[in-house]
C-alpha cells in the first residue's frame, strides 16, 4: 500500500499491549473533620496521574496531579494513571465524607469473630475508616448477625446513617444479606424503621470498601443496627453453600 | 456469515488497525515498541508467545515450578494429569511431556547425581515427595514424616518446594501443611526436623519455598520464604534461624539462586485491587532488592525497603522463576487461565 510505513512486527511485548495498574489513593482520613490530605501515586518512571473532582472520567487533559491535596470538601475524587508505553489505567475512585455526628456509646449485642475484634467495642464509631485489606485493624470481621445499639447523649436529628463494609470475594467476604435499623425516641423502648435487602453479588469482583446509605429523618436518643451476612454462599463461587464473612466498617451518623 | 458481511467486518478491522496506528495525542503514545520491564541492572524484554502449545494436545492448569536441566532444556511441572511434566528447548519448542500421577504436582528442584539428571517432586495432594528420574521413572517415594510426632495425619502435610546439597542430603518445605522444613540424607532418611507454624523468627506462615544459598561456598546456609509473611528467613543447615529480609508486599514463592543474585515470583500483595497482583522480584549479592520486573522500583529509606507493588497488569499469579545461562528469565504461573510460561530476555 502506498503511504504506509513498514509495519514492524516484533514477538515481543508491544508499547500499549498492557494496562497500567489504578494509581494508589491514600487520605490521611476519608472522613473529613476540618481537613485531610489526599495523595497519589504509582512509583514508575514516566508514569504522570490525572485527576478529576466533577464526577467525570479524568483523561490526559484533566488536572495533573503533582503533589498531596489539602482537602476541606467532601467529595468524590478520580484518579487515572497514563504512560506513553502502557494502556491507561483504570480509574481510582475515592469518596471523601463529613465527620457524623458523635456517638456516647455503643451497646454490642451480638460478637465479632475472635480473630476479627478491630480495635474493640469504638473501632465503627472512632472516625477512622478501614483501609481495603481486611487485616487493617479498622475492621470488624462477623460470621453470623451484626448487632449494637448506639446511644447519644441527648436526643439528636440523624438525617442518615452510612453503613461501611467490605467487599472481598476472593476472600469469602461478601456484603450484607440484609440490614434492619430500629429507632428508639427515649433510648427505653424501639421501634423498626427500616429493613433493606441488598443485591447478593452475582460474580468475582476486585476487593474494595463500600457503605451504603439509609434514610432515617429522626430525632431520635438511640439506633439500633442490625446487618445480617450471607447464609449461604451463592453457587458461581467456589465456598458455595457456605456462611460468608462480613466485615463492618464505620458507621456515620448524619 | 453472508461473504458480504463477512467483507464489512474485515474492512472495519482493518481501518482500525491503521487509525490506531496514527493515533495520535497531547501525551506522545508510542506504538510498535518493545516494552522493558524491570529496573537498574536487571531490564527485560517480554516474550508472551514463548512456550504456547494446543491446550487440546498439551494441556496446563497451574504451571507450578520450572527449572533447567544440565543439557540446557527447560522442564515444567503443572498439576494437570494428561501431562504433569512438559519439556521445552530455549527457544520454546516442545521436546517432550510425562507424568499422569501427579494431581498435586508443585515443587520441582533438579538433582544432579554422578552426571545424571533427577527430580524432586513435591506433591500436596499425594502428601508425598517424589524422585524421578529426568524422563519420568520414580526411584522412590517419601511419606509424612509420621515418626517426628509433628503430624496427626498424612493428610496435615503438604509439601511445596525441596531443595539439595552437593552430597545429596535434602530439606522438604512443608509450605501448605504444618510449616515444618524437614532434612533427609541422599536415601530419603529423615535427618533433623525445624520451624512449624508461627511467628516466631524460626517459624513460618506458609514456607512455600526453600534453597540452598552457596554463592559463598564457604558458608552455605538455607533460604525459605515466608510468603504470607512477606520475609525471606535465613537457616544454617543445621537448622538454626540466622536473619530475615523483610519484602514489604511481596507475596514471595521461591528463591532461585543464579550466579550471584536470588530471583523470585511474587505471587501478589495482599493491598492491591485486583487478586492477581504478581510480580517479579531480584535481590543482589548483599540480597538488597535490585528490580521489580512488572512492579514499583524497588527504594531504600534508611536501610528498609518500600512497599512493592504491581505496576502493569502484565503477569496473573507468577509462581516460580527459572534463569537460563543467558540470564533470560522463564516464569511459571498459577491460576492464570491456563496459560503457558512467558519468556523474559534480559537487555
Amino acid at each position: 500500500m502506498l503511504g504506509c510505513k513498514q509495519e514492524h512486527h516484533s514477538a515481543m511485548l508491544q508499547s500499549q499491549d498492557v494496562r497500567l495498574v489504578k494509581p494508589r489513593v491514600t487520605t490521611t482520613n476519608q472522613i473529613i473533620d476540618t481537613s485531610v490530605i489526599l495523595s497519589a501515586e504509582l512509583r514508575m518512571d514516566g508514569v504522570k496521574i490525572y485527576l478529576t473532582s466533577d464526577g467525570t472520567e479524568p483523561t490526559d487533559k484533566s488536572n495533573e496531579y503533582a503533589q498531596p491535596l489539602k482537602i476541606t470538601e467532601p467529595g468524590v475524587y478520580k484518579f487515572k494513571a497514563f504512560h506513553s508505553e502502557w494502556k491507561e489505567s483504570e480509574t481510582e475512585t475515592i469518596t471523601l465524607i463529613r465527620k457524623g455526628k458523635s456517638v456516647d456509646a455503643i451497646i454490642w449485642v451480638s460478637k465479632t469473630n475472635s480473630k476479627y475484634n478491630g480495635r474493640g467495642v469504638n473501632t465503627l464509631i472512632n472516625n477512622a475508616k478501614a483501609r481495603v485489606n481486611y487485616m487493617d485493624p479498622e475492621w470488624m470481621g462477623f460470621d453470623s448477625i451484626v448487632s449494637a445499639i448506639t446511644v447519644f447523649k441527648e436526643k439528636t436529628h440523624v438525617k442518615t446513617l452510612d453503613i461501611g463494609y467490605l467487599n472481598n470475594p476472593t476472600a469469602w467476604i461478601f456484603p450484607p444479606e440484609q440490614i434492619q435499623i430500629f429507632v428508639s425516641y427515649d433510648g427505653l423502648g424501639f421501634v423498626a424503621k427500616e429493613k433493606l435487602n441488598l443485591i447478593p453479588l452475582s460474580h468475582m469482583t476486585d476487593q474494595r470498601t463500600e457503605a451504603i446509605q439509609i434514610p432515617i429523618n429522626e430525632d431520635v436518643k438511640a439506633i439500633k443496627v442490625e446487618v445480617k451476612n450471607v447464609k449461604e454462599i451463592p453457587s458461581w463461587h467456589e465456598g458455595s453453600g457456605n456462611v460468608a464473612w462480613l466485615f463492618m466498617d464505620e458507621w456515620i451518623f448524619n | 456469515m453472508k461473504r458480504r458481511q463477512f467483507l464489512e467486518k474485515s474492512a472495519l478491522a482493518s481501518f482500525g488497525i491503521l487509525s490506531s496506528s496514527m493515533y495520535t495525542s497531547a501525551f506522545g503514545f508510542e506504538r510498535n515498541k518493545d516494552v522493558i520491564i524491570g529496573h537498574n541492572s536487571h531490564r527485560y524484554k517480554v516474550d508472551m508467545n514463548w512456550g504456547n502449545l494446543n491446550p487440546l494436545q498439551v494441556p496446563v492448569k497451574d504451571c507450578h515450578e520450572i527449572v533447567q536441566d544440565s543439557k540446557g532444556r527447560i522442564v515444567m511441572l503443572t498439576n494437570h494429569i494428561k501431562n504433569n511434566v512438559i519439556i521445552y528447548d530455549k527457544s520454546g519448542k516442545l521436546l517432550e511431556t510425562w507424568g499422569t500421577d501427579y494431581p498435586g504436582g508443585h515443587g520441582l528442584t533438579l538433582v544432579k547425581e554422578n552426571g545424571d539428571d533427577f527430580l524432586l517432586i513435591t506433591d500436596y495432594e499425594r502428601h508425598q515427595i517424589i524422585k524421578t528420574t529426568i524422563d519420568g521413572t520414580v526411584v522412590f517415594e517419601i511419606d509424612y514424616p509420621a515418626e517426628t510426632g509433628k503430624y496427626g495425619s498424612k493428610e496435615e502435610f503438604k509439601p511445596t518446594e525441596t531443595t539439595v546439597l552437593e552430597n545429596g542430603d535434602f530439606y522438604v518445605a512443608d509450605g501448605y501443611g504444618n510449616q515444618y522444613i524437614t532434612h533427609y540424607n541422599h536415601k530419603g532418611e529423615l535427618l533433623n526436623i525445624f520451624g512449624g507454624k508461627g511467628t516466631e523468627d524460626h517459624q513460618f506462615l506458609n514456607a512455600h519455598g526453600i534453597c540452598l544459598d552457596d554463592r559463598n561456598p564457604l558458608d552455605p546456609c538455607l533460604l525459605i520464604s515466608a510468603r504470607e509473611q512477606n520475609i525471606l528467613k535465613r537457616f544454617s543447615l543445621d537448622g538454626k534461624y540466622l536473619s530475615s529480609i523483610p519484602v514489604p508486599g511481596a507475596l514471595i514463592c521461591r528463591p532461585v539462586v543464579h550466579k550471584k543474585d536470588i530471583y523470585f515470583a511474587v505471587l501478589k500483595s495482599k493491598e492491591a485491587p485486583k487478586a492477581d497482583s504478581g510480580f517479579l522480584l531480584i535481590m543482589d549479592e548483599n540480597n538488597k532488592v535490585v528490580s521489580c520486573p512488572g512492579a514499583t522500583s524497588p527504594e531504600y529509606a534508611q536501610g528498609t525497603l518500600n512497599e512493592l507493588y504491581q505496576s502493569v497488569r502484565l503477569f496473573q499469579y507468577p509462581h516460580d522463576v527459572c534463569v537460563d545461562e543467558d540470564d533470560n528469565i522463564y516464569v511459571a504461573q498459577w491460576n492464570s487461565g491456563n496459560t503457558y510460561p512467558i519468556k523474559l530476555l534480559r537487555t
